[in-house]
């Protein structure tokens, strides 16, 4: 119709006057409920306001404000909308008095504290704080978090947070010095730099580094840390970011740090981090604390208290000397054995016609080692004994039943297997043979009692009782005891052990004579009335547990579970505790896996401790690259990774002397590695330690030194001042044991 | 190696024509040719044609180069020998001065052309020719997860596997886990041995464990092959033997090469001879320290007093890519023999040139106790890392 006479007179801008002002006016324009303004305004939220009464009576007035403001403006601008009390949903509250460079900073500020809080607090509230705070944005952020701890419910938030959180970044969190801290001030305290802590780890030379943190931080740790760390609510930025750093990292730690130093420090902070939640000084409480908090030697008090101290026992001695028929006729007298199977073992053992071997099948578990007559492995057999609870570790032995067998050969591989058993061990029996000529052929120097009763010692047992067996075979001879002992007596005290570490025990294995029960025989009572075996044993001193040291556990053996396919590993705990659920570390490769069970003795166990002999089922590892010798360790403090180490060694009489490029065989803990001296770095005298030579060209027999040993693999190792007990190593070459050493340095 | 012509001059320079054989043989070739040799052999060379049209097509071209040696490369594994060098001759291909690398080739006709031929290197092309030195020893070494199979020959020792599994330890009950754990490393092993060792060419194969490894592996073995029918292994059963060792790593093979019923089996192999001289040399280090020096100064003044009785000496010192060091060591070996001594080149490859290799590469025992040697040295020699 466009030539209608209507239509051709159309004035259109009358028309479409009012037409386009629909556009881009949306309701939400005029009636902007976001539904945070709506869930502000219309309900009810008890945390904010406590009285509902106030809140029925208040609410028609604001709505009937905003009613009237809305009215009033029409379909007016933006500016309306952004008074204090509503906001919109799109875009960051910006009040309108700020010029344009308040607001850059308003906006910067924002944007930090939004990285760190996420969305858990309205954008309002950090423009509040922001502004109160005078643009500072890390003193904002403090104010934000306290109040949202103490508005918010529970640890609800901290909870998830605190379990997303990996646990490499504990260690990451660990030992920022204050100086650092101090200049770490552009990322918002709290979070865990990275990048200061990470040069300390490198610092300690040959580790691998733990997977860089993620940001995000649970509350509760942070709060609590600053709740106990500067209750003043020192805004400063130094103090903040120390704080959350000298806080004994986050609440699963319970060991010590390197940079903390010394145990002492390390329980102080543990035991002021418990009662924080009490002075919380600005009305932050951690309402729920992560139940992870824990002070390992408390629940180990608790847990083990009642409960016998644990002891682990080496038996060890020549070839032949019955150490596995004494053990067993022990195991059997204290009921240990059913009479039954032992019954079946006599006349199996008669069929065979090694009679005299019945005792000893008890610990032999294989076919092979029963045909054989020889423990090849090493049997591992729990007894209690009435103030203890030992675990036995049998040492393999050989016979010489069947005489074609290299007898080399045997005692070879039963040392590889014994030095790895013996390096768990706290207390040594060594079992020597009375029968004339067999004392004599063990101990010179083709035999194993002497280098037994070195291995033991250099491994750090102390304690040892001499069992004197088979004395039945010479009547119970009081002269032949005491001629044992007066030589033993003298080569021990050579070795290094104390007159006072020595217990000699008669008895005989095979009768059972002065086992368990006091002797009745009367060739033996007329001049003995010392103690038996078995009180003896008792008798052995409990080695303190090192449970407050971070977590580590050399790793003995590594099967496949039996239903599940998930890899278990068995070994020692060293140091620390272990519980379910907790992440650690396996090094040399430094995957990160979780424990999903542990077991001791078969029996599944929440939590294990210093000294236990565990097999812990592990998820997050991959099965193929698990070997014996990997180190399950604490997070935060990884066991050192190196190929190369400076150790101090003792030189044992060696037939050919030792130069640089000596290849030995390294027994270190459970694992052994071939390696290479690399340098030999200085001569010192025996006793005294001073240096004789330096760059010698070569180290005779029944010296000592420093060298440098170089391996082919790298290998777990700690510094024998660190860890004690497992800082020593043990050279070996064909079979024999040239040396024994204290890991100094890690190069 | 098989000798075609030799052409020397009593000035020293001359020609050798070689066709390599087998592996050792190119490990002669490698310790033979030395930077500034020229090198004639077959090879392959790609050749750029550019036709009329403009457009480039490539050929390869077989044929025969001569470059002067400039760097050498060999890979014990493959045995392989490269020699990079620059063009020397006249070529239809190749132009003078262009760079090519030329690979040693089993059965394939080389010459080689030095300036100087020294002792060391006349012998050695003696040493390789002489049919009479191919002893051939295959070993396994292992103790429980860990086995490496070796073929021994008398200026190698290549390791051809290299076996590292975890066996499950014997647990209360749980023996069934390390049975078939060891079942299944067995079997790696021998499939191992059976791939990498030429049953019909070796003498002999040592087995050698600590403790009762090494039978079980061979009852698996002759049951497996009972089971098969692998009538190779089966002939060849007088061929294994079984001994001791002290560990499954690769440096025991030392203490199996010693052990007297290997020695008996073959004698003379150079492999255990050399064992038998650093044996020597160690306890001569204990017992007498004055008469045993390492190190090329202590050995060179042994040497000016004339004290060398027997000289130790790596065959990589020979090999370096310095011409005044290679005179250095040549000159003094050459001394030691005219007074009147033993002179024993100990390959590196072998466990034994590998230690010697560690204690500088350089070693002699001496007539008479010379303990000024070690009083003159100034301790300040740098070792480094």
């Amino acid at each position: 119709m466009s030539r209608h006479r209507n239509v051709r007179g159309m004035n259109y801008d009358d028309e479409y006057d009012g037409y386009y002002d629909v556009y881009g006016h949306s309701v939400d324009d005029e009636y902007t409920m976001s539904p945070s303004s709506v869930e502000r305004e219309f309900t009810f939220d008890r945390s904010r306001q406590q009285n509902m009464d106030a809140f029925l009576r208040g609410a028609p007035s604001s709505i009937a404000e905003e009613q009237e403001a809305e009215d009033s403006d029409g379909s007016g601008g933006a500016g309306a909308h952004r008074g204090a009390a509503r906001q919109d949903s799109c875009g960051p509250l910006v009040p309108d008095h700020l010029n344009s460079e308040q607001r850059a900073r308003l906006l910067s500020c924002l944007d930090a504290v939004r990285d760190v809080v996420g969305e858990t607090v309205s954008d309002h509230a950090i423009v509040r704080a922001v502004l109160k705070h005078d643009y500072d944005c890390a003193a904002a952020l403090d104010a934000i978090l306290s109040d949202a701890m103490a508005g918010m419910p529970g640890g609800r938030l901290s909870r998830r947070d605190s379990m997303e959180r990996p646990p490499s970044e504990r260690g990451d969190t660990s030992p920022v010095p204050p100086a650092a801290a101090g200049a770490a001030k552009g990322p918002p305290p709290g979070i865990p730099v990275p990048s200061p802590a990470q040069p300390i780890q490198a610092a300690q030379g040959g580790r691998r580094q733990p997977p860089p943190a993620r940001v995000v931080v649970g509350f509760d740790e942070r709060l609590a840390a600053q709740a106990e760390k500067d209750p003043p609510a020192a805004d400063s930025a130094a103090a903040e970011a120390a704080a959350p750093s000298a806080a004994p990292l986050p609440a699963e730690v319970r060991e010590l740090r390197a940079a903390a130093g010394g145990r002492s420090s390390s329980t102080s902070p543990m035991s002021s981090r418990r009662q924080s939640p009490a002075p919380a000084a600005d009305g932050a409480t951690p309402a729920k604390t992560p139940a992870r908090t824990r002070d390992a030697r408390a629940e180990y008090d608790k847990e083990r208290a009642d409960s016998k101290q644990l002891i682990n026992m080496v038996v060890i001695g020549h070839v032949d000397a019955g150490k596995s028929t004494l053990m067993g006729h022990l195991l059997y007298q204290l009921g240990c054995v059913n009479k039954k199977v032992m019954h079946k073992y006599e006349t199996e053992s008669k069929k065979i016609g090694k009679q005299s071997f019945k005792f000893a099948w008890v610990l032999d578990e294989t076919g092979e080692e029963r045909t054989r007559g020889i423990t090849m492995d090493v049997a591992h057999f729990k007894f209690e004994t009435p103030q203890k609870t030992v675990t036995l570790l049998d040492c393999a032995r050989s016979q010489g039943l069947y005489p074609q067998h290299d007898h080399r050969s045997v005692t070879a591989s039963i040392r590889t297997r014994k030095h790895s058993r013996a390096a768990a061990a706290d207390v040594a029996v060594l079992v020597v043979n009375a029968t004339k000529g067999e004392f004599e052929t063990g101990f010179e120097s083709g035999g194993q009692t002497r280098e037994h009763a070195i291995l033991v010692r250099s491994l750090g047992v102390s304690q040892l009782a001499i069992a004197v067996n088979k004395l039945d075979t010479v009547g119970w001879c009081q002269a032949r005891f005491d001629e044992i002992r007066g030589r033993l007596g003298t080569f021990l005290r050579s070795v290094g052990f104390r007159e006072s570490e020595l217990r000699y025990v008669p008895c005989s294995g095979l009768t059972g004579e002065n086992l368990t029960q006091p002797a009745q025989e009367a060739a033996l009572t007329a001049w003995y009335s010392g103690p038996t075996l078995l009180q003896v044993i008792d008798s052995f001193p409990a080695p303190e547990r090192a449970v407050d040291r971070p977590l580590r556990l050399f790793v003995q053996d590594v099967f496949k579970g039996q239903q599940q396919s998930a890899l278990s590993m068995a070994g020692r705990i060293d140091a620390g505790m272990l519980q379910v659920a907790d992440k650690v570390t396996v090094m040399p490769h430094g995957e990160t896996a979780t424990v999903k069970g542990i077991s001791i003795d078969e029996m599944p166990v929440q939590s294990a401790f210093a000294g236990d002999h565990v097999t812990v089922t592990l998820s997050g590892v991959d099965p193929q690259s698990q070997t014996v010798g990997v180190v399950l360790c604490d997070p935060g403090q990884p066991v050192k990774v190196t190929t190369k180490v400076q150790a101090r060694i003792v030189i044992f009489s060696i037939d050919l002397p030792i130069t640089k490029g000596y290849q030995v065989v390294v027994h270190y803990q459970s694992v052994s590695e071939p390696a290479t001296i690399t340098r030999l770095v200085c001569q010192l005298h025996r006793s005294s330690g001073e240096v004789l030579k330096q760059k010698p060209r070569c180290l005779p027999g029944n010296s000592s030194a420093d060298v440098i040993i170089t391996f082919q693999r790298p290998v777990c190792v700690e510094l024998y001042k660190d860890f004690r007990d497992y800082g020593r190593l043990m050279l070996r070459v064909a079979g024999h044991t040239v040396a024994a050493g204290l890991i100094t340095e890690v190069k | 190696m098989k000798l075609l012509r030799k052409d020397i001059d009593k000035d020293g320079k001359g020609i050798v024509a070689l066709i390599p054989e087998d592996a050792e043989d190119i490990w002669h070739a490698y310790n033979l040719i030395h930077p500034g040799d020229a090198i004639r052999a077959s090879t392959i060379r790609k050749v750029q044609t550019e036709s009329a049209t403009g457009s480039s097509s490539s050929n390869r071209v077989r044929t025969t180069l001569t470059i002067q040696a400039e760097d050498m490369d060999f890979d014990t594994h493959a045995a392989v020998l490269r020699i990079k060098g620059r063009n020397v001759e006249e070529n239809q291909y190749v132009k003078m001065g262009a760079y090519h690398t030329l690979d040693i080739e089993a059965n394939r006709k080389f010459s080689l052309q030095k300036n100087y031929w020294d002792s060391i290197s006349i012998e050695r092309v003696e040493m390789a020719c002489d049919p009479t030195q191919h002893a051939d020893l295959a070993a396994v070494v292992m103790q429980e997860g860990i086995a490496h199979v070796c073929l021994v020959t008398s200026c190698m020792t290549i390791v051809r596997a290299k076996i590292d599994q975890s066996i499950p330890r014997k647990r209360k009950g749980h023996t069934s886990q390390h049975e078939k754990g060891l079942q299944r490393f067995f079997e790696t092993v021998m499939q191992a041995v059976l791939r990498h060792v030429r049953l019909d060419v070796v003498k002999c194969v040592l087995i050698a464990s600590p403790g009762f490894v090494k039978d079980q592996f061979a009852e698996y073995m002759w049951q497996t092959a009972f089971k098969t029918d692998n009538k190779q292994l089966l002939e060849s059963k007088g061929k294994f033997l079984l001994v001791h060792a002290s560990s499954g790593f690769k440096h025991s093979l030392k203490e199996v090469l010693q052990d007297p019923a290997v020695t008996a089996r073959l004698s003379d192999t150079k492999a255990a001879g050399e064992v038998k001289a650093l044996e020597q040399f160690y306890r001569t280090l204990q017992d007498d320290p004055a008469k045993a020096y390492y190190g090329y100064k202590h050995v060179q003044m042994a040497n000016e007093a004339q004290a060398i009785e027997t000289l130790l000496c790596s065959d990589k010192l020979f090999r370096s890519l310095d011409l005044a060091e290679r005179k250095k060591y040549v000159a003094l070996v050459d001394s030691v023999k005219e007074y009147n001594g033993d002179v024993k080149i100990f390959s590196s490859l072998h466990i034994s040139g590998e230690q010697l290799e560690q204690l500088t590469g350089i070693a002699a025992i001496l007539r008479y106790p010379m303990p000024e040697i070690e009083s003159d040295d100034d301790p300040s020699d740098d070792d480094s890392d």
